[in-house]
């Protein structure tokens, strides 16, 4: 039915901006990319920060390979202020939601919400591409979602108010950026079809736009950015990728308590998330992620690392002092927290194997940054634990160190991710002057 | 062909709006909050594509969306992701493939041809689609990817393109409530309120009927609104729609991840149970008087094996019908009404105990519409240890003794600990670790003992009846009440009392000025 003259046609406009990716990807050094990783319930200080010999107990599965401490960076000192801005937050809640968007929280519907974009939404709207925000939301101690807390299901937010879905079964994820790269005929037709009526929904907008106020236009843009990124995504899947796609993913939907009230799957899903993670950034399918373990102030029981109590009341909060106050609960504290070290390590890992074009590797232009919403499980917002491994880090004069320069206010984390990213920035949220962090 | 019926169309609305005497209304009802452009929510999509295509559209197909006022279709958090695009995207194109190939009658009766389709598709099924005529822009852009398509692909993969675009056109996406100038505020055309009228009363896009009337313009009048509403309620989706209404603002939604920790019993079975019981309760108030009179004091259950303990009855005490639930009346004195139901109490507890706070801040927000003051800035929240303390409510007593806390928990605490004899999965209790439970509270400052007391209180009351109506009043508009709309809600709501049909609201609200008036610009 489709002849190769009909489909050369059909895909004049896609091939012609596949080439222009391509030249432009081999001529100058791989594009930067940036991925979030957010966790919960602060560390254990005592044992997170590294000391002579640059490591530590919590981040030793990062530190002990030379291949990644040599690209980490720790930074000691970022500080957080305790103000709910009129909310009904707490400190979980100021963390989770402004660590990474730098603005005040607002109230939506009485409950406390990010207000303003986060510094990955940022990045990915100045690029203009879509992220792949993902999250292991299921909870056995305290499923979600649960009233009141919609606004802890996600730390990434597009604009004040409106989070970013993450999408929590990983085969959803794997659907959309794998299952249809494929090099026939047939293949390319259908995506070519698919930019089509994507084109007439685009139309529609154009002319709904003009009826409406300015309020109005707002949601509809949203609406036609999601649709210029589809078409943006349905080009790049035309490339076939370089690298491996990563395995299927169990399909959730065959098990949905799974995502929802069981800890049973946190450990795959985990798994499944960093894998999809590093395929994408890999293959340049996607150029910003993120990876959010747990809902804000999240009670997940750690039955796979041998703890089986709720870590948030029966640990963090019992976490008073740097030093640790009940060996017991120090112990249990560094056992959870080197599970995310180790879940970052894998994914800096994988990025690690995975080549570029021009003999680097995918986690030399990959930013990835650990974050938290505490510093310590108490609620202490001092010392926020900050990890950023890969690159590109703006104003870093050598890797594999601790920064350790005293209290530096958060929103220089964002500054810095700004810049390391090539966008310009002075500051960050509601501190638009705060430059960079001091001693990269 | 299709031209003519775009004018004919034009002409139709054009005569309704010069033949439409209503006078422009006064400030009061101006300015009312609904925004005039509201993406479907996924269970209106789901609903859609079932009335439209017959075609199975689950929840799970989409990326969940916020719940703004406790309802799922506040307008202003239903913004298009790119994520949820590509969701809709892969839904649109799984419903066209698998219309065109079994040629679903709902969407190809007529079609018996390449031309004949193409106007089925494009004159015929995108205006049930769209909910309206189409208007010549999205006509020209349907047959222009018609036409192109066609070149290249055969009949069925161009019916597929187009059904898929159909399904992604912010016109099929997007409920218009935008208007037209009348005085100072806009009035909605009868496409709009008929699309209106139909997701409000039904959830579902407009049956044929209120196409009609759409069409010849009756729809916009006041009577014949509260006509078409109260046929709308009698069908099926009518019913399923008020009992969302009902279960979305009594939450009962989240019985579905609600779980507890040992040693307390839950299993999902048990949860299943549990919501069947509440769903059968509300179909049989909705089907009987309909009030919440009755929604707060029957004491009628629905029960099925895994519920019978909870519920504390001897398998002997009641007889199984054919799939195992019987329909028991309960002893008055313990149960009456939906907030002594295990589904609502265990949604409303923590996983460990009765959760009281959780309780009263529920009552105080979703059922009096008055929400207390979040707790002052460096207050723990978390709930004191049980080491000292021989009830849950013991452990509460802090409130009382701390000057921050009492002002607040006096009201919050007042209401919670009335259901102290009801544990965290909704069991009834006298004691607690070998203690009596105390269940008595204070409700705006007068004294009750327990939960169906309190209920009964609440009815005697007007904060009820008035949460009530605002409560109904978000979910039809998808927006908060504000001064101005709330006084004109006073008047539509009027003649509502405890003891009238919960219907009868939703008939009100959709005969009001309310209902077909937005305020300003769009």
């Amino acid at each position: 039915m489709i002849t190769r003259r009909h489909f050369g046609s059909l895909l004049g406009g896609l091939l012609a901006s596949m080439t222009l990716a391509r030249r432009t990807q081999g001529d100058a050094s791989p594009p930067p990319r940036l991925i979030l990783v957010m966790q919960n319930n602060g560390t254990q200080q005592a044992n997170f920060w590294p000391y002579e010999g640059f490591t530590s107990p919590i981040l030793e599965p990062i530190l002990s390979q030379p291949s990644l401490a040599s690209r980490t960076t720790v930074v000691r000192g970022l500080q957080l202020l305790h103000d709910r801005f009129g909310t009904s937050g707490n400190d979980h809640d100021i963390g989770f939601a402004r660590l990474f968007s730098g603005a005040p929280l607002i109230s939506v519907a009485g409950e406390p919400w990010g207000g303003g974009p986060s510094v990955d939404q940022l990045v990915a709207q100045k690029w203009d591409t879509d992220s792949l925000a993902l999250a292991v939301l299921a909870s056995e101690f305290e499923p979600h979602p649960k009233p009141g807390f919609h606004n802890r299901r996600s730390f990434s937010y597009l604009a004040p108010g409106v989070q970013k879905i993450p999408t929590v079964n990983p085969f959803d994820a794997y659907t959309r950026f794998f299952a249809t790269a494929s090099r026939s005929d047939e293949a390319a037709a259908q995506l070519a079809r698919r930019k089509s009526a994507l084109d007439v929904a685009s139309g529609d907008l154009r002319d709904l736009r003009a009826r409406v106020g300015s309020a109005e236009r707002d949601k509809l843009d949203a609406h036609a950015t999601s649709i210029r990124q589809l078409e943006s995504s349905l080009r790049t899947l035309m490339q076939t990728p370089q690298c491996k796609p990563p395995p299927v993913p169990f399909d959730y939907r065959a098990r949905p308590d799974l995502l929802v009230s069981s800890d049973e799957a946190i450990p795959a899903l985990v798994d499944s998330m960093v894998d999809l993670l590093a395929a994408t950034m890999g293959c340049g399918l996607a150029r910003v992620g993120s990876l959010q373990l747990g809902y804000g102030g999240g009670k997940w029981m750690f039955g796979w690392e041998g703890i089986g109590i709720n870590m948030h009341d029966e640990l963090a909060h019992r976490d008073t002092s740097d030093e640790g106050d009940d060996p017991d609960v120090t112990a249990k504290l560094v056992t959870i927290n080197r599970y995310y070290a180790n879940v970052v390590a894998r994914l800096a890992g994988a990025l690690a194997a995975i080549p570029e074009s021009d003999g680097s590797t995918a986690l030399d232009h990959t930013l990835i940054v650990w974050g938290n919403e505490l510093g310590r499980g108490d609620h202490s917002l001092d010392n926020i634990p900050v990890v950023l491994v890969g690159g590109p880090l703006a104003g870093a004069t050598s890797r594999g160190k601790l920064v350790d320069g005293g209290v530096q206010p958060f929103q220089r984390l964002g500054c810095t991710i700004l810049r390391s990213m090539g966008i310009e920035a002075n500051g960050f949220g509601d501190s638009p002057s705060c430059g960079p962090i001091l001693g990269l | 062909m299709r031209t003519r019926f775009a004018v004919a169309c034009s002409a139709l609305l054009a005569a309704c709006y010069l033949g439409d005497t209503t006078p422009v209304p006064s400030p009061s009802v101006t300015g009312v909050g609904s925004s005039p452009l509201r993406r479907l929510s996924v269970r209106e999509l789901c609903n859609t594509y079932a009335r439209l295509t017959g075609e199975d559209v689950t929840a799970d197909d989409f990326l969940p969306e916020a719940v703004a006022l406790g309802f799922d279709n506040g307008p202003d958090l239903l913004v298009t992701q790119t994520d949820q695009g590509a969701r809709i995207e892969a839904v649109a194109w799984r419903v066209a493939q698998n219309v065109t190939a079994r040629r679903e009658p709902k969407v190809f009766a007529g079609c018996d041809g390449g031309a004949a389709c193409r106007h089925v598709l494009i004159g015929t099924f995108a205006a049930r689609a769209y909910r309206r005529p189409l208007r010549e822009g999205e006509t020209s852009r349907l047959r222009a990817l018609w036409d192109q398509t066609m070149t290249t692909a055969s009949l069925d993969v161009t019916m597929e393109t187009v059904l898929a675009a159909i399904f992604q056109s912010p016109s099929f996406l997007y409920r218009e409530e935008i208007g037209t100038p009348a005085g100072d505020a806009r009035r909605l055309g009868p496409w709009e309120v008929a699309s209106e009228l139909s997701y409000f009363v039904t959830g579902n896009p407009p049956d044929d009927e209120l196409a009609q009337m759409a069409a010849s313009g009756e729809i916009v009048s006041a009577p014949a609104r509260r006509r078409q509403a109260e046929r709308l309620l009698a069908t099926p989706a009518g019913r399923t729609q008020s009992r969302t209404f009902l279960r979305q603002w009594l939450a009962l939604d989240d019985i579905a991840t609600t779980d507890k920790m040992p040693p307390l019993v839950f299993t999902r079975d048990l949860a299943r149970a549990m919501d069947d019981d509440v769903n059968a309760l509300l179909d049989e108030v909705l089907s009987g008087s309909g009030s919440l009179d009755q929604l707060f004091t029957s004491n009628v259950a629905f029960v099925r094996e895994p519920l019978a303990s909870v519920y504390g009855l001897a398998p002997t005490k009641f007889v199984s019908a054919g799939d195992g639930t019987s329909r028991v009346e309960l002893d008055p004195s313990l149960r009456g009404g939906i907030l002594t139901r295990p589904a609502w109490l265990a949604v409303h507890s923590s996983a460990t105990d009765s959760g009281p706070i959780a309780r009263g801040v529920f009552v105080l927000g979703a059922l009096l519409c008055a929400p207390p003051a979040p707790p002052p800035a460096g207050v723990s929240q978390v709930a004191p240890s049980t080491e000292q303390a021989h009830t849950t409510r013991d452990r509460f007593a802090a409130h009382a003794s701390s000057p921050t806390c009492q002002s607040c928990h006096w009201v919050i605490d007042g209401i919670g600990f009335g259901f102290e004899q009801f544990d965290a999965v909704g069991a009834w209790r006298t004691t607690e670790n070998g203690y009596p439970v105390d269940t008595s509270g204070t409700l705006d400052g007068a004294p009750f003992v327990g939960a169906t007391e309190l209920s009964k209180k609440m009815l005697a009351s007007d904060a009820l009846r008035s949460c009530f109506t605002k409560q109904m009043y978000r979910f039809a508009m998808g927006a908060p009440e504000d001064a101005r709309t709330s006084a004109a809600l006073d008047v539509a709501s009027k003649d509502f009392t405890t003891r009238s049909s919960i219907e009868a609201l939703v008939v009100a609200i959709a005969e009001s000025d309310l209902f077909v008036f937005r305020g300003g610009a769009p």
